[in-house]
């Protein structure tokens, strides 16, 4: 049961994938890391949860809508550029 | 158009520039005035802050432009004058105060070592998520992030440079980009966790 292995779990294994969850998530493990990592993920609920917040977190910052650029600035660098 | 295409646009642009064209900068405006104030809107304590910003930005570039070699894209040296600029604004007291945020602060804590599920919120498509509300809550921790941690955060997850493109926007070194987006990354986690915690009917 996944909760047992949890109680169970070496707490060194954990930060060590808690450390290089971005990096995993971006792809920057080597092979041996990203294996290990991945494996860990399989048997952590705890770390699992982490790497799924971690990961939902990313995309929603990634999603913020563009403002549009106040037409005062835009005249502003027109002015300051090319009129002097 | 592809990557290659708006690059190759920029060189042709800034060559006409350089001999004499400088009229044509105002195209360079345009195209990248958008990109570069809001990347001031979620760098700078306040949005005159990132006008000001952007305003100083296209100066130097403008000024600068006869020194620019392309060891870069120009977008991404634009980025380097944006930060470089938004550093020294940093002086100012209004942005957050600076800390070292340590990995230590976001581990889990006994209270989430007992759960057995992920919530349900990381479970959920980011369309369904995303409302007005959740827009702010996200910018509100970005800004409450100390700024060399805000910088490489927006510049990896909101502006998309690769880690090696972050390093060299900011002249630091890779591993430092890691860290540091690590640690934003969680900051920014733990602030949603929160915000689902407190309702967990949202």
């Amino acid at each position: 049961m996944r909760t047992t292995r949890q109680d169970n779990h070496e707490t060194g294994i954990c930060v060590s994938c808690f450390e290089r969850l971005s990096e995993y998530i971006d792809n920057e493990l080597g092979d041996s890391g990203c294996s290990e990592v991945r494996e860990h993920l399989e048997q952590c609920v705890c770390c699992s949860a982490c790497y799924k917040t971690l990961k939902k977190t990313i995309e929603l910052a990634g999603c913020q809508e563009d403002a549009p650029v106040p037409e005062n600035l835009s005249n502003r660098l027109k002015q300051i550029l090319f009129l002097n | 158009m592809t990557r290659q295409n708006l690059d190759d646009e920029d060189r042709q642009l800034i060559d006409s520039i350089r001999l004499g064209e400088r009229g044509l900068f105002q195209r360079i405006v345009e195209k990248y005035q958008t990109r570069i104030y809001n990347f001031g809107l979620k760098i700078c304590p306040t949005a005159q802050d990132a006008e000001d910003m952007v305003q100083d930005s296209f100066i130097n570039a403008f000024k600068y432009m006869k020194d620019f070699r392309f060891e870069m894209t120009f977008k991404n040296w634009l980025y380097v004058i944006a930060s470089s600029v938004c550093h020294k604004m940093k002086r100012k007291s209004r942005f957050a105060p600076e800390r070292e945020l340590s990995l230590e602060e976001f581990m889990p804590s006994e209270k989430d070592r007992v759960k057995t599920e992920p919530p349900e919120w990381a479970m959920e498509p980011v369309d369904k998520l995303l409302s007005r509300e959740l827009s702010e809550k996200i910018r509100e921790a970005i800004a409450g992030l100390p700024t060399d941690y805000r910088l490489v955060l927006v510049l990896r997850d909101i502006e998309g440079f690769s880690t090696e493109e972050t390093a060299n926007i900011l002249h630091i070194t890779t591993a430092n980009v890691k860290v540091r987006l690590h640690r934003a990354r969680l900051f920014v986690r733990g602030t949603l966790k929160e915000y689902y915690e407190n309702d967990p009917a949202r």
